[in-house]
């Protein structure tokens, strides 16, 4: 057993390390005030290779896997989690397009998304419905040409940047009257006639990441842009989810470590009682505690991500990486926060910032409710949902 | 035309230095190394040049320890197109590392040598010059604009007082100050390609240069603490103890 990195991968993290603190930390707590996604910065994180990472050669990629990926996307949220968040859902959706998506598909849109030029979307959640599909809406009917999508999604990341290239949605494509609703997976261009982005949401945080609704009002698609088969859509996108599940337990590691950075710091300088902050035992607790979870939660993540990419992650492994990881990283916040203290409650003090980014990790791409339901049932306890 | 660039492993310029127990110099062992700031200035202005069509090839060198292989390929993953590693375990001084240079320039037959104008660590500030000297090329130090056009590389140097602009006849050793450029990230892809570059080990005795020290190091000691102020009640005390205490009016 090895539990280090080998050359390659330590020039990669370093490589991303760096860049995360030179170019995206400065500029984060800016990022975070303005909620506008940085279109610049971004392009520079693909002009680095990191879109690239995970995709194969063919379509520009080097042919890497999750661990690699998930080791980069760890570094950047170390920076700006928000950032990150928008980096891992276009790979992730491209990925999802990469292993399902027709050699037309992939030949037109691919490359931009591994260059980073542009960025893209997957669509599942909806006004009414998230983990539970069942209670989705959005249809695509047969038409003569082929589908018109009909109904909105909401909370999409990467929905409508001024670079976005396409989202993967996932519609009902089964008859009204079907005694089970059967679900596909469609590419939407941006652009498409009859396909809206809506207003981006205010949010708790992720304020530089790009959420919103998106609207579907009789869009018209060929034949041509559906992902896999007719019918097959909620396990296609299930398995992009799972991908994903790595990524962001990744994010909130990132997070956490940040946070450990930041706390140990800030113990060291903090002048209280005669001397820095961090003599005090009550202080040296949270600190250690932070470094405990933020230990804790790597070995699980990079577990994860070593195993899918041997082909060997089982749900519960992902799902307890997914859990663990973006768990600790709101305790770690909340912990850091107190490290803090009062500077810790100012929307400028970075440890509030990572408070209020990673709440929603805890809810997106399957709550942690939905993944202990998940590891219960890998358990072979009887779960239903 | 071939330019060689020497890279020199640093600690990482973040770290906050430590000085070993023992006084005989500062702590490296598990401290996070890095190429020199000033060296990847050279670096990325031989790639410039190269992205220009003046320059043909960038050979990099380091001179140290086998890790300084790593110091290298950083070099390549920016875009040198080959290493040169002199390994030893002998502590390098200017003087060794221009002897080196001399004997890798006469071997190589480069037009032009960028250099940092110093390294982090030990801020001598001497190699450049030294290897002018060995060599017997022209010099353009502190370097923050260059121009090559045919023979005659025109150099901008930051001096004292403003900018003095020099016409050097090639070969010329050029060293780089800060405002030279702003280096580029290595990119990850260019980092993968950078491990199929090759890089060549030789040791000094192979280039015939005995490295042995010349200069003695006494003592590595902290810098003072800083000590904690004084109040003053008015302006005539604090001009007494400026006179009086501190000695400086």
């Amino acid at each position: 057993m090895d539990f280090l990195l080998n050359d390659e991968q330590r020039k990669l993290q370093q490589t991303i390390a760096d860049f995360a603190r030179r170019e995206i930390a400065p500029v984060a707590e800016s990022l975070d005030r303005d909620g506008t996604f940085p279109t610049a910065l971004f392009r520079r994180v693909g002009d680095l290779g990191v879109m690239a990472l995970p995709f194969a050669e063919e379509w520009g990629g080097l042919g890497l896997g999750t661990f690699d990926t998930a080791l980069a996307i760890e570094e950047i949220a170390r920076a700006d989690q928000s950032l990150a968040v928008s980096v891992m859902v276009s790979i992730a959706s491209g990925l999802t397009l990469q292993r399902f998506g027709t050699a037309a598909q992939k030949q037109q849109f691919l490359p931009d998304i591994v260059a980073g030029r542009k960025i893209c979307a997957i669509a599942g959640t909806e006004p009414d419905a998230g983990s539970d599909t069942a209670g989705f809406k959005t249809r695509a009917t047969r038409t003569n040409a082929g589908w018109a999508i009909n109904g909105q999604k909401a909370y999409i990341t990467n929905g409508g940047t001024e670079i976005t290239s396409f989202a993967l949605v996932l519609v009902i494509t089964s008859d009204r009257d079907a005694e089970r609703k059967t679900f596909s997976l469609f590419l939407v261009p941006a652009g498409t006639p009859g396909f809206t982005p809506g207003e981006r949401y205010r949010k708790m945080g992720w304020h530089s990441s790009d959420t919103r609704p998106l609207y579907f009002a009789d869009c018209r698609l060929g034949d041509e842009m559906v992902v896999g088969e007719v019918g097959h859509g909620r396990h296609l996108l299930h398995k992009g989810y799972q991908q994903a599940r790595v990524f962001l337990a990744a994010s909130s590691l990132g997070l956490a470590q940040a946070c450990l950075d930041h706390s140990v710091a800030y113990a060291k300088e903090r002048q209280a009682f005669g001397g820095p902050l961090g003599r005090l035992q009550m202080v040296q607790d949270m600190v250690a505690r932070i470094s405990v979870r933020v230990d804790a939660a790597r070995l699980l993540t990079y577990k994860a991500a070593w195993l899918a990419d041997q082909g060997r992650a089982t749900l519960k492994d992902l799902a307890t990486a997914k859990y663990y990881a973006t768990e600790i990283g709101s305790e770690c916040a909340d912990l850091a926060v107190q490290v803090h203290g009062g500077w810790g409650f100012m929307d400028d003090c970075p440890v509030s910032r990572y408070y209020r980014d990673n709440r929603i990790c805890t809810i997106g791409d399957g709550s942690s409710q939905i993944q202990k339901l998940i590891i219960a049932r890998e358990l072979g306890l009887d779960v239903r949902f | 035309m071939k330019v060689l660039v020497p890279v020199k492993r640093v600690v990482d310029y973040n770290v906050k230095v430590r000085v070993r127990s023992d006084g005989t110099g500062v702590e490296t062992a598990g401290v996070k190394m890095s190429m020199n700031p000033f060296d990847e200035i050279a670096v990325e202005e031989a790639i410039r040049l190269k992205e220009k069509g003046v320059v043909s090839e960038i050979i990099a060198v380091s001179l140290g320890v086998a890790a300084c292989a790593e110091t290298i390929r950083t070099a390549l993953a920016m875009g040198a197109d080959r290493g040169i590693l002199v390994e030893t375990d002998a502590e390098l001084q200017p003087l060794a590392v221009a002897k080196l240079l001399r004997a890798l320039a006469e071997r190589e037959q480069p037009r032009l040598m960028i250099l940092g104008k110093q390294a982090i660590d030990d801020d001598m500030n001497a190699t450049g010059q030294m290897l002018a000297a060995l060599l017997g090329w022209s010099q353009g130090t502190f370097a923050s604009k260059i121009t090559i056009d045919g023979d005659t590389a025109t150099v901008t140097r930051e001096v004292d007082g403003g900018l003095e602009t020099v016409a050097l006849t090639m070969p010329a050793i050029i060293t780089t100050d800060l405002r030279l450029n702003e280096p580029r990230y290595a990119s990850l892809p260019n980092i993968m390609k950078a491990r199929k570059k090759p890089i060549e080990t030789v040791r000094p005795a192979d280039l015939g240069v005995d490295p042995a020290p010349r200069l003695k190091t006494l003592r590595v000691v902290e810098p003072p603490k800083r000590q904690a102020g004084a109040k003053v009640a008015s302006v005539a005390e604090l001009v007494a103890k400026l006179r009086t205490e501190a000695k400086v009016i």
